[in-house]
């Protein structure tokens, strides 16, 4: 700011001057008399406008005034005195002169802003305040406030700018104090030096920017980090072994400590970034942190020969690298499945998979097979010369051995290390047929049932089941059909039963041949089923002795006398309740001496027994009749006359020789049955394998089918058992044993 | 001449021989029931073994001299040489020795008797009925009985032999109206190959 002294004589006239001024300024005014003045006592006064005086008279000399506040365009001052002598105003001087507003804005401090780039973290930068150099870690750089008024003090003052990074900044005045953003009350002016530091985020790819404001003028300095461009370290997995011009693809890895948009590029091969497609050198791409990254390419088309593809992400380079296999001969792996190979498992189909685990080396893949004989016999070992194909389509044989071949070329070969056995395809498998049983009458025409799997089965749709009756020539079908289902047996069908027959049959299962099957007949494991034509007519009952014979009529016989017989219910069906009845005195009871009454409820084959008390009088006859419906015998006993014959008696009976009876009046030994004896026993000895040993046996003969020898081995197996025989001789049989082993028997000799 | 009681049938077949110096009728000295599924029955020497099942299904069984496992039998007997029993001295009934002063036949000895049916010499019947495969669950062998009912038929099961499904001798199987023989011997990878009788199959009834 300006100071002017203004020494003014006051004049009579008044007279004037001119001090132009610039609001701050300050006016000090010295008002001096004419030498005529002959008062030596005035007053002075000043009588201002558009500005301040310090005071408006003054009477002492020297008489001066101080005008400051300068406001408006312009100012004046008037200077008076006052003549105390004459109580006049006699001398006047007047300034005046314009009024410029103060300059408040520094040179050189102008508005805008410095940026640091690829600074450093955590570090501070000192504003170089030129255009140049944007900020250096050397506290070199300052600024001289120049451009004010002269005198004039302006306000300073430091803040972050909004939206950016908060970091640690301060600025000097004059190198004493470092003031923190936010510092209020400090002011400079021209001539004042200034420093200014900003420090850098301590995390990449982050700016920090803060204004510093001189007066009206602001200026900003922003400081911003390089962005992080080094990924934590990353690595492919080197595959080795690979098949040869096959897509090879490497691990996933997880790029991190990186910022956002890093570049990445890949050669020789092609790189997947997160969820993106694949991509190749073609275009550039980036990579944010946290994705993951994976690398492919195809392998080499020549054998143990490496492909290395080359990834760079940021200032990185990893590669991933595949080699391919060696060259050698393809593995042939058998398995099997379906069957186990063996001739007697069931199996509706099977399956053969040769595994050729190396088939990616390369090279030409040839098959060829080599079989065994009809017998079993095992297949060829020998490499083939001829058959090798690439287009296998072979016939494998039933109830053969088979080698399977693979060869990368003449000296790379393998087969099947073990004969693969192609079992027959069965038709066996295990089903149900329901119902069990189907009782038919005289009106049914037909009986139903239902085939249905058992879970697991071999059993396949093309399956035939037949219904075969269970009698001695099982050719008789009843009824067959393809796969699960129901079956409907008709009356009009050969087998169907007769009145008091049952029709037992099994399923039977076939594959045709023109299916892969034999078309031979397997018996269902399930229990027989039945269709049942029910008996309820029973024959009529025959009544019997003791001894067999058919008694309808006896004589001569005690008086008051129990007589039993006995007969069986017959000719009705398994099951079928039938109740008899006696007539007259007559009862009847299930067992000879058990309760008796005038019936009695039998089942087929179940004996029952008429009691009959013959008369208490002479020559008197009682009559009782069994009876059913459909059914009947009569029973006449006829006591002896008195004193007189009894004509013919018993009569005896047809049969003869030794009978003997239990204590039930059952038979138990008689000429109607044959009985067994034994005739002779003993030891073998030890009878080495191959060799024989002539063997005592009372009464044999070559030809005598009723001498039998049993040989009882001391322990049993199945080679014993196979491979023992005898031959029979006169009254000896020869025993050879065959079985591999020394055995040691006991033999029996029985007569039937 | 010899002497003792001699009993024929009406076949001309020896139903006791007295006049013998090593005949010894064979009696019943057990009669049970069996378990089906495995029964365990021990023999002393001389001792027969017949079994039966009661309803269709294999019968099967190894039995050597001390006897051994029956499968899939419902009842069993086992008879004994009749010199074998205490004699009995009390009661009634018949008693015939043998011309060594042996018990040839004892009727009290036991209250049922057993009537042999049916004599298969060996080698007369196979496992394998011609045109059949041989093997346990079918009707490939020949026939013992034939359109008759087997309730009630027993079928000597000394020399039996079973093992397992690979291998079967002298065993049965039990139909509706028949009885047949299985006789088998399954060899890996060859299949399975029907047996002659190598020894005498007998078919018998009990009586009493």
């Amino acid at each position: 700011m300006a100071t002017y002294n203004l020494t003014k004589q006051l004049t009579s006239p008044a007279s004037s001057s001119t001090q132009n001024v610039v609001v701050g300024d300050t006016i000090n005014f010295t008002a001096t008399m004419p030498s005529s003045f002959g008062n030596t006592n005035p007053t002075v006064t000043a009588n201002p406008n558009n500005c301040t005086l310090n005071t408006t008279s003054d009477n002492t000399s020297p008489y001066t005034f101080t005008a400051t506040s300068f406001t408006g365009s312009s100012y004046s001052v008037q200077l008076q005195t006052f003549d105390n002598d004459s109580n006049t105003t006699a001398y006047t001087h007047t300034v005046s002169g314009s009024v410029t507003a103060a300059d408040t804005t520094p040179d050189g401090f102008i508005s805008g802003g410095w940026v640091g780039a690829g600074t450093s973290l955590d570090t501070f930068y000192y504003a170089s305040f030129n255009s140049s150099v944007t900020a250096s870690t050397t506290s070199v750089g300052y600024y001289d406030v120049t451009g004010l008024t002269s005198g004039v003090s302006v306000s300073i003052s430091l803040a972050l700018t909004s939206g950016y990074t908060a970091t640690d900044a301060d600025f000097s005045v004059n190198g004493v104090t470092w003031y923190a953003p936010g510092t209020t009350g400090i002011t400079v002016s021209n001539g004042d030096r200034i420093r200014w530091r900003v420090r850098s985020s301590p995390y990449s790819n982050t700016t920090a920017r803060y204004t510093l404001t001189i007066g009206t003028v602001s200026r900003t300095l922003s400081i911003a980090t390089a962005a992080d461009r080094t990924p934590n370290n990353f690595s492919f997995t080197t595959q080795t072994d690979v098949n040869l011009s096959s897509t090879i693809t490497s691990n996933y890895v997880v790029i991190s400590g990186i910022d956002n948009g890093t570049t990445i590029s890949v050669s020789n091969g092609e790189m997947l970034i997160g969820s993106g497609s694949w991509q190749g050198s073609l275009f550039s791409h980036t990579i944010n942190n946290g994705e993951t990254l994976r690398l492919r390419h195809t392998s080499s088309s020549s054998n143990s020969t490496s492909v290395t593809t080359s990834v760079t992400v940021g200032t990185m380079t990893r590669t991933f690298t595949s080699t391919t296999v060696g060259a050698s001969a393809p593995v042939v792996n058998n398995t099997q499945s379906g069957a186990s190979g063996n001739v007697t498992t069931f199996a509706p189909s099977f399956t053969h998979t040769i595994d050729l685990s190396q088939s990616g080396q390369g090279g030409t893949l040839e098959y060829n097979i080599t079989i065994g004989d009809s017998s079993g016999g095992v297949a060829s070992t020998t490499t083939p010369t001829t058959g090798w194909t690439t287009s296998p389509n072979f016939t494998v044989y039933r109830g053969r051995r088979h080698h399977f071949w693979a060869r990368r070329s003449s000296t790379l070969v393998d087969r099947t290390d073990t004969n693969i056995y192609v079992p027959y395809i069965y038709g066996g498998g295990a089903f149900t047929i329901t119902p069990s049983n189907v009782d038919v009458t005289s009106s049914t025409s037909s009986a139903t049932f239902t085939i249905n799997y058992t879970s697991g089965t071999n059993l396949s749709s093309n399956h035939i089941i037949d219904l075969i009756v269970d009698t001695i020539a099982t050719t008789i079908i009843l009824g067959s059909r393809t796969g699960e289902g129901t079956i409907t047996v008709n009356s009009s069908t050969t087998g169907w039963p007769s009145q008091g027959n049952t029709t037992s049959f099994y399923g039977w299962t076939r594959l045709p041949t023109s299916l892969g099957g034999n078309n031979t007949r397997y018996q269902n494991t399930s229990t027989l089923s039945t269709i049942n034509f029910p008996d309820t007519d029973p024959s009529n009952p025959v009544l019997r002795k003791a001894d067999g014979t058919y008694s309808i009529s006896e004589t001569g016989a005690s008086t008051s006398t129990y007589y039993y017989r006995k007969f069986d219910t017959e000719g009705i069906s398994s099951g079928t309740n039938v109740t008899w009845t006696a007539s007259g005195d007559g009862r009847l009871s299930t067992s000879q001496y058990g309760t008796y009454s005038t019936t009695v409820t039998r089942q087929l084959n179940q004996t029952a027994w008429l009691r009959l008390q013959s008369s208490a009088n002479a020559g008197t006859t009682k009559t009782s009749t069994v009876s059913t419906t459909g059914a009947s015998a009569t029973f006449t006993l006829t006591t002896a006359g008195s004193g007189g014959s009894t004509g013919s008696g018993d009569g005896g009976t047809a049969d003869y020789g030794l009978v003997v009876n239990n204590g039930n009046g059952d038979e138990i030994l008689g000429p109607t049955h044959r009985s067994l004896g034994l005739i002779h026993s003993g030891p073998t000895g030890s009878i080495s394998n191959g060799s024989s040993a002539t063997l005592s046996a009372p009464g044999m003969t070559t030809s005598n089918g009723s001498e039998i020898v049993i040989v009882l081995p001391a322990s049993f197996s199945a080679s014993v058992g196979n491979n023992i025989t005898f031959t029979r001789g006169t009254n000896q049989f020869t025993l050879t044993n065959n079985s591999g082993s020394t055995v040691n028997t006991t033999y029996y000799i029985v007569r039937a | 001449m010899s002497y003792g009681l001699v009993a024929y049938t009406g076949n001309g077949t020896l139903l006791i021989d007295g006049s013998s110096s090593s005949y010894k009728g064979l009696q019943i000295v057990t009669e049970s029931t069996a378990n089906s599924s495995s029964q365990s029955v021990s023999l002393s020497s001389g001792q027969l073994l017949f079994a039966t099942r009661s309803t269709a299904g294999l019968l099967e069984g190894t039995i050597d001299e001390n006897g051994g496992t029956l499968y899939g039998a419902t009842s069993y007997v086992v008879l004994q040489p009749a010199s074998s029993f205490s004699t009995i001295t009390t009661g009634y009934g018949l008693l015939v020795k043998n011309a060594s002063n042996q018990v040839a036949y004892q009727s009290n000895a036991a209250s049922k008797g057993i009537s042999i049916e049916n004599v298969f010499p060996e080698g007369s019947i196979s496992g394998m009925r011609s045109g059949w495969t041989a093997r346990p669950n079918s009707y490939s062998g020949d026939f013992i009985l034939q359109s008759t009912n087997p309730s009630g038929y027993y079928v000597l099961m000394n020399g039996n032999f079973y093992s397992s499904s690979s291998a079967s001798f002298g065993n049965f199987r039990y139909g509706s109206n028949f009885i047949s023989f299985v006789s088998f011997v399954d060899i890996a990878e060859f299949g399975a190959y029907g047996l002659p009788s190598y020894s005498t199959v007998l078919l018998a009834k009990l009586l009493g």
